[in-house]
């Protein structure tokens, strides 16, 4: 198995074992849920935004592996940004997953995050590693407002 | 140990390396490989016979047409048609159930009539009928499939709740592609028949499987593709009854199905032409009737006790796997060469990618029936299915990759 694999598999394994930042968020104020109906996988993402800056996000949901580790991943990279510097993220990993680890500049996706490279290889499971930064790309369009599921 | 069939080396595309390991086939239910003789038999045809048929007065395509018009006749004697005419091509499967769905039902389905189902058919021998009953006003109703105590089988006790006289078509699957379940379909097109019903059997996951044969089977309508049976993708086969055929009106419009044109309207061919519209996939259908003479050549019997001997031994194998819920048939009760199975915890899709790192080609996923994996409570199932060319051993690789998954996941 390739290292690049191995380092997939690692941190993929980590975040599904150990999920950062899952649970409801009752202070959230943005809120967007996205489902791959093709293979069942539910993400929803909460995120409190004060002052342009996401200052909490988690997640909620349940699927494969792959689809929990990169809302982990979503949720917990995603927490301290401002609003610009989150969108870009957002399109980066797109990018990653997308176009492999050679459309995107390693600080665009820095940390664990270069993990999500080796989705690009599954070209099936591209939905599931892109679901949860969906929903944070809706969460971040979305009109501020409370989350009703969490009242 | 006993042998296989010993059909390996027929097979080229078997012979290789899938993420540094031997590859495990194990998704024949979704599409078959392909062996050197209906390969050769394609190439055969564009590299000396390829013309157009039907109209050519030259060589070729007079050879083309004889080449053509052999295949659909082999074709009948496949599935024990008593005429050529019977045998009507189409892309595949879904076309076949487009086509009926269409063509049929235009002239036979009135508002308050019901097109019968069941809850375990592909969305192939779905979404066309929900389609066609919308148009109609009329309703799609589904029989029932038991629980995992009945072995998830039709749930026959309530057949004569469902197959009334309001029941025009009655549309149901051989064998499902999601749980290896084999239906009773003589019996089924016999209840049909009793209440008026046209009956059309999807038989994609058994007529390369299994021995089979149209007027025993008592149906109307047959549909079935030709590369889930060793056959090309792109060709595949509806068997109707001629009096059935020749009663519908034409499903698309076209060269080769006319008998007439004029600017104010046409008149049209008998069947199978009448639903030819086009110039037809001349090549699949040779490959597909060289795919009848390999499987016979064989023989159904023999595949069919094969296909099911690695289907009851994975069923079993896999039975042994911690946090494992196989569906369908239990032991002793037949099973199609497949099997179908969700771990607790760990999603069909991490299953599947970790065994394809073994190099076991397995499908996971909704099987094309979301309403019965949400009936059954699952997102998703992993599925493995067998064919000819499978071998114990592989059931073997299939149970040791899956032991490395629970290991992964566990």
């Amino acid at each position: 198995m390739s290292e690049n694999a191995e380092f997939y598999q690692a941190v993929i394994d980590d975040h599904r074992r150990r999920p950062r930042r899952r649970g409801p968020l009752p202070t959230a104020n943005r809120v967007a849920a996205r489902e791959n109906p093709t293979c069942g996988d539910l993400c929803t993402l909460r995120l409190r935004v004060e002052a342009g800056r996401i200052v909490e996000a988690a997640f909620t949901g349940a699927g494969c592996a792959l689809s929990q580790a990169s809302a982990s991943l979503a949720a917990s990279s995603l927490e301290g940004l401002e609003f610009a510097r989150a969108a870009a993220l957002v399109a980066a990993v797109e990018k990653l997953v997308r176009n492999g680890p050679g459309a995107v500049a390693s600080e665009e996706t820095p940390g664990d995050l270069a993990a999500l490279a080796a989705a690009h290889a599954l070209p099936a499971r591209h939905a599931c590693a892109l679901l949860a930064w969906q929903a944070a790309g809706q969460a971040l369009q979305s009109p501020e407002g409370a989350d009703r599921e969490n009242a | 140990m006993r042998p296989g069939l010993e059909t390996r080396p027929d097979f080229p595309v078997l012979a290789q390396q899938v993420n540094g390991k031997p590859l495990v086939y194990l998704d024949s239910g979704a599409t078959s490989q392909k062996p050197r003789q209906v390969l050769a038999a394609v190439d055969a045809y564009y590299e000396r016979d390829n013309a157009n048929v039907h109209r050519g007065l030259h060589a070729l395509s007079m050879r083309a047409t004889e080449a053509f018009e052999k295949s659909r006749a082999r074709i009948a004697r496949f599935v024990g048609a008593a005429d050529p005419a019977e045998i009507v091509f189409t892309r595949g499967t879904t076309e076949s159930v487009n086509l009926v769905a269409a063509s049929w039902c235009s002239a036979n389905l009135r508002p308050g009539d019901e097109i019968l189902l069941t809850e375990m058919e592909h969305h192939s021998n779905m979404v066309p009928w929900q389609l066609a009953a919308a148009r109609a006003g009329a309703t799609v109703r589904y029989l029932p499939v038991a629980g995992a105590d009945a072995e998830h089988g039709l749930d026959l006790d309530r057949l004569d709740e469902f197959l009334t006289p309001r029941v025009k078509l009655f549309a149901f699957t051989h064998i499902s592609n999601t749980l290896g379940v084999v239906n009773p379909a003589a019996e089924l097109c016999r209840r049909a028949r009793a209440v008026g019903a046209a009956t059309l059997i999807d038989a994609a996951q058994s007529v390369g499987h299994e021995p089979l044969d149209v007027q025993a089977l008592g149906c109307d309508f047959l549909v079935f593709s030709g590369h889930k049976m060793c056959g090309p993708t792109g060709i595949g086969v509806l068997y109707g009854r001629k009096a059935l055929l020749d009663a519908m009106p034409p499903y698309q419009g076209g060269g080769g199905m006319i008998e007439n044109v004029e600017f104010s309207g046409s008149t049209f061919k008998p069947a199978p032409e009448r639903f030819e519209a086009g110039t037809p996939d001349i090549a699949g259908a040779i490959g597909l009737a060289a795919a009848c003479d390999y499987i016979d050549g064989i023989g159904r019997p023999a595949i069919a006790a094969h296909d099911h001997r690695l289907g009851e031994l994975a069923r079993a194998a896999l039975e042994e796997l911690p946090g494992i819920r196989v569906l369908g048939p239990r032991a002793g009760s037949p099973r199609a060469g497949m099997v179908s199975f969700a771990f607790a915890n760990i999603h069909a899709h991490d299953v599947v990618t970790v065994a394809d790192q073994q190099g076991v080609a397995l499908r996971g996923g909704h099987h094309c029936n979301m309403p019965l994996m949400k009936k059954l409570g699952l997102p998703s199932t992993a599925r493995a299915s067998f064919y000819l060319y499978n071998t114990e051993e592989e059931v073997a690789a299939l149970a040791a990759a899956l032991r490395k998954v629970v290991k992964f996941f566990g």
